[in-house]
């Protein structure tokens, strides 16, 4: 009880200069808090667009329609469920694809009669999660004339994510280093406070880890305090960040998804984490009783 | 209990606090230090309140050697002492009963807290503390402030108990209140050392007296004859 009285000793002697360092305190976590969400959900948006290939796969134009549907299995076989889309495409699924939009262009292919089976071969369209070795087995289906595959088509885009994600992680453990020296320039300047209390306690006979106990508690209700409000406001500001930065770009849209029930009490332990940090590295006030 | 040997304490050879001091004192007794300003009396009781770490000679208390006493030791040992330094050293805010309470529960009192406030109300009533005992420390003024320093010391039951001029701000009646107490607790058991300069204390409640001047033990006798 004494000992709880005496840690809270700062805020009732310097109430401005705490008041200071808890919004400090809590301005870094709830940025900390940000860029710990972004770094954690970068990779689920990062493996999404790697698995966002599409394949085409031409028939032989010497196949029988007959055919189709045991090509069409064939090909489901072979994907698996990496696949989330297989279409088949003709002359007429692809002069009903643009009528709507190029109506002049569908005419010409209209136009042409038997011969529009020359401008658009018969294919098969795959969307998914296809990996190279897949592409393969695809190619030696009978009645498969080739595959075109957009091997790698959002690599600049991923290596971007990937250093976006690094540089959220670098400014997380920044955020924590600059919070950790704040709190332990804080507790060397409220050693002064503590050091006369330190010296009351040691002389009528309490441990040195008695004496000491408040100037180190001090840091651990103050980083758990700002914890627990960066906490609240991640899980209110959280939803909104994400919206906003995943209006940047669709390939952010992933990030909506990120769930703040998680991320608001972690906060509150990472402000717990790092007072006791604090705790621990706090340096030894206590000189003439230790 | 105390026993010092040829006991010396300075910051060079010219300028010793303390020179050669040799003292015993058994449980129960009381003795005045009695000297004039810079005899050294503050820095004796200092040094037997544990609070001078270096020194030459030999020191023991309560059978410990105390240039050896570390850690746990120390800690037992400054547990059973109670201590009214000449300046006080109060927590400035803490009220009046929680800066005896402070004191109470650092001594290792394993009394019911009911009793021990009990204790700690009738030690403020005596000393004329009471309507004082949810003020803080920092508005109190120096005689107040003292006699806090003295409830404290006295409210841990010490086993020796040891008052820098205690009496110095108080007025009259204080001073009695507080000597009182203070003889009281003597008759009770404790080992008590008083330094003062005031003569009619001592004339008054006759004790065994070591008069100090220039760090030395110029007088020492079993009942003051001021």
């Amino acid at each position: 009880m004494f000992a709880l009285k005496l840690a809270f000793r700062p805020w009732r002697l310097q109430p401005l200069s705490q008041l200071l360092s808890f919004a400090t305190l809590s301005v870094l976590l709830l940025l900390a808090g940000f860029f710990a969400s972004l770094a954690t959900a970068l990779p689920g948006v990062r493996k999404n667009l790697e698995g966002d290939q599409i394949a085409t796969v031409f028939l032989d134009p010497s196949a029988e329609p007959a055919a189709f549907e045991t090509i069409r299995d064939q090909i489901r076989v072979t994907v698996g469920s990496s696949a989330t889309r297989i279409e088949y495409v003709d002359a007429d699924a692809f002069l009903a694809t643009i009528q709507k939009n190029q109506p002049d262009l569908a005419k010409e292919v209209a136009a042409l009669g038997n011969e529009k089976d020359w401008i658009t071969p018969r294919h098969y369209s795959l969307r998914g999660s296809i990996g190279e070795k897949t592409v393969e087995r695809l190619r030696s289906i009978p009645g498969v004339e080739s595959v075109a595959y957009s091997a790698r088509r959002f690599e600049p885009i991923i290596e971007n994510l990937s250093a976006i994600e690094w540089l959220s992680r670098a400014l997380f453990a920044g955020i924590l280093l600059a919070m950790l020296a704040v709190l332990l320039l804080l507790g060397r300047l409220n050693s002064g406070i503590f050091a006369e209390a330190e010296e009351i306690v040691a002389q009528m006979g309490g441990s040195s880890w008695q004496a000491r106990f408040p100037a180190r508690l001090n840091p651990i209700l103050l980083a758990s305090g700002a914890g627990l409000l960066a906490g609240v406001a991640l899980m209110r500001l959280n939803p909104w960040f994400m919206t906003k930065m995943a209006s940047l770009s669709p390939f952010f849209g992933g990030l909506q998804n990120q769930s703040t029930f998680v991320s608001g009490p972690l906060l509150l332990l990472v402000g717990l984490g790092m007072g006791v940090f604090a705790f621990l590295l706090s340096p030894r006030t206590l000189k003439a009783y230790s | 209990m105390i026993q010092l040997k040829g006991l010396t304490k300075g910051y060079s050879e010219r300028s010793k606090v303390l020179d050669q001091i040799s003292l015993e004192m058994k449980k129960g007794e009381f003795l005045y230090v009695l000297g004039g300003t810079g005899a050294g009396k503050s820095t004796l009781l200092r040094l037997l309140a544990t609070e001078e770490e270096e020194f030459q000679g030999s020191f023991s208390l309560f059978g410990y050697e105390m240039s050896r006493a570390r850690g746990s030791t120390l800690q037992a040992i400054r547990r059973s002492i109670g201590y009214v330094p000449q300046n006080v050293r109060l927590i400035q805010d803490f009220t009046v009963f929680e800066n005896v309470a402070l004191g109470v529960s650092l001594a290792g009192s394993r009394v019911a807290r009911a009793e021990v406030r009990a204790k700690i109300y009738e030690l403020l009533d005596r000393l004329q503390l009471m309507s004082l005992r949810d003020t803080a420390a920092s508005r109190l003024s120096g005689g107040e402030a003292q006699r806090v320093a003295i409830a404290r010391a006295l409210a841990r039951g010490p086993e020796l108990l040891i008052a820098d001029e205690p009496t110095g701000s108080q007025d009259f009646q204080n001073t009695w209140n507080v000597m009182d107490l203070l003889h009281r607790a003597n008759i009770a058991g404790t080992t008590l050392v008083l330094a003062t300069h005031d003569r009619e204390i001592v004339r008054k409640l006759r004790k065994r007296c070591a008069i100090l001047s220039h760090g030395k033990v110029m007088i020492e006798e079993s009942l003051c004859s001021l």
